[in-house]
């Protein structure tokens, strides 16, 4: 299924008009955002357009289509297949992946149980993020990961929205499939979110390797020792680090030698020592490199930098 | 001629009376196989926690038979995503199971899936096991008068034949 179709399928029928502008726009499409009594918003080019009725996308919202409580329960109804409580787990966490890999970001109303959030009920606001799986992305930094034929244990950090994912992913992807100077790897990809190989129905929507193995919606903690018990992996796959048990875990992998390749949040490294005071040993001491992600804007282009660096901070390569 | 007439006649009124006995029997079979149905609906909910869909996908490949070919027919509606509810193909789709169950049925089948949207499993659950009790218990109360009715309608066809041919002699 091609992207346009997977997200035009988003939307019941009544809406398909206001999508007619989708093949034009549908490779720099980034975000459709749905508020409750708001104009609908697509974000093309980190550029905020208005779709109108009968599919014309303009810069004012005058015309813009305005999603009604009605609308959205519709549209969420129709994401939803007409059965949220088979997304349950998801809803909990305020998300859910489709078809095509996409992810559907919801708020609403939530039910809690002490601090738990158990449901979340009248749903007013999706934002639905479109994935862009940009195959090559890491071609260039690939041989900077590795050393006397080996890979080696690798941390991307990155601010939100600078193509984190994408680069893990397509990592990932490379590593597994193997090239003339690197033979594939057997990769344990550990979605927790569902984001690296955006798995729909347990399968990946996104390309991630001939020899990659996909647990989908469990945490990185388990997920890695099931990975390690189970599928005999060589690289382990995980995104976005957090709890206190990722890093256990990490520790664990790296020990049983197992290859990692992770990602964090951050703007650089000075940033990551800063929020991760604890586990700053731990990634010194489990990762060899490091490469930092950033974006900037030149007009309307949006270009990707990445830097590379060893353990010791030395730069190695940077674009 | 005369003879031969009375016992056309006489052999098509008894047909008529064993088709009315063989359909009460297909109704029957019928709603079996709807349970059936309902059945593997509700188990692939409760154990995979499968969404209405992929449930019904899934049940379209195990069932055979006229329901069975319902189910696919959903199956690919549903799978070719030109944005219609799963609630609006299904209806349309069974609407088309008129000549095998009663007008009663019908409706219970036709509007099983139109209060979709449950956040718990267990809701959507009740509503679908609600719908199989109703049906296992018409199944039951069918079997129960079966041998009766069937016997009724033999006998009926027998007797309106005997007597059309005595008025016509």
């Amino acid at each position: 299924m091609d992207k346009t179709e997977t997200i035009r399928n988003l939307f019941p029928r009544e809406f398909h008009g206001m999508l007619k502008s989708l093949p034009d726009i549908v490779e720099d499409l980034q975000e459709i955002r749905l508020r409750v009594n708001c104009p609908c918003i697509f974000i093309v080019n980190r550029r905020e357009r208005y779709p109108s009725g009968d599919g014309k996308l303009s810069d004012s919202w005058e015309n813009a289509v305005i999603m009604n409580k009605d609308n959205i329960a519709a549209v969420f109804n129709h994401i939803c297949n007409y059965s949220p409580y088979a997304y349950e787990s998801q809803l909990r966490q305020g998300y859910l992946t489709v078809a095509g890999g996409h992810r559907v970001g919801i708020f609403g109303q939530t039910v809690m149980e002490g601090n738990t959030v158990v449901l979340m009920k009248q749903v007013q606001f999706l934002h639905i993020r479109i994935v862009h799986e940009v195959k090559g992305v890491a071609k260039e930094i690939l041989p900077f990961l590795y050393e006397g034929g080996q890979i080696l244990n690798t941390l991307i950090i990155s601010p939100p929205g600078a193509g984190k994912t994408t680069m893990l992913r397509d990592i990932a992807r490379m590593a597994s499939d193997g090239s003339s100077f690197h033979p594939g790897l057997q990769v344990c990809i550990i979605d927790e979110r569902s984001e690296i190989a955006g798995s729909f129905m347990g399968v990946p929507q996104n390309h991630v390797g001939i020899r990659s193995d996909v647990l989908d919606g469990c945490p990185k903690a388990i997920g890695m020792l099931m990975a390690i018990r189970a599928m005999g992996p060589q690289l382990i796959v995980v995104d976005e680090l957090g709890l206190k048990e990722d890093y256990e875990a990490l520790v664990c992998a790296s020990g049983c030698g197992i290859k990692l390749l992770a990602s964090i949040h951050g703007n650089d490294l000075g940033d990551v020592w800063k929020k991760h005071g604890v586990e700053r040993d731990v990634l010194q001491e489990v990762f060899q490199r490091f490469i930092v992600l950033s974006w900037e804007r030149n007009g309307r282009n949006v270009k990707q930098r990445w830097e590379i660096s060893d353990g010791d901070g030395k730069v190695l390569g940077k674009m | 001629m005369r003879i031969l007439g009375g016992i056309i006649f006489l052999l098509g009124s008894v047909g008529m009376g064993l088709f009315q006995s063989l359909s009460y029997d297909r109704g029957i079979g019928a709603l079996r196989q709807a349970a059936d149905m309902m059945r593997y609906l509700i188990s692939q909910i409760e154990i995979e926690n499968a969404s209405l869909p992929e449930s019904i996908c899934k049940v379209s490949f195990r069932m055979d038979g006229f329901i069975g070919e319902v189910l696919q027919n959903i199956r690919e509606r549903n799978n070719k995503n030109d944005g219609k509810p799963l609630f609006e193909i299904w209806q349309e789709e069974m609407t088309g199971l008129e000549e095998y169950f009663t007008p009663k049925d019908m409706g219970l089948l036709i509007h099983m899936f139109d209060e979709t949207g449950f956040y718990d499993t267990k809701t959507q659950l009740q509503r679908l096991k609600m719908n199989l009790e109703i049906f296992s218990e018409e199944i039951q109360a069918r079997e129960s008068q079966r041998e009766n009715r069937c016997r009724l309608y033999q006998s009926m066809g027998l007797m309106v034949g005997i007597f059309v041919i005595i008025l016509l002699w």
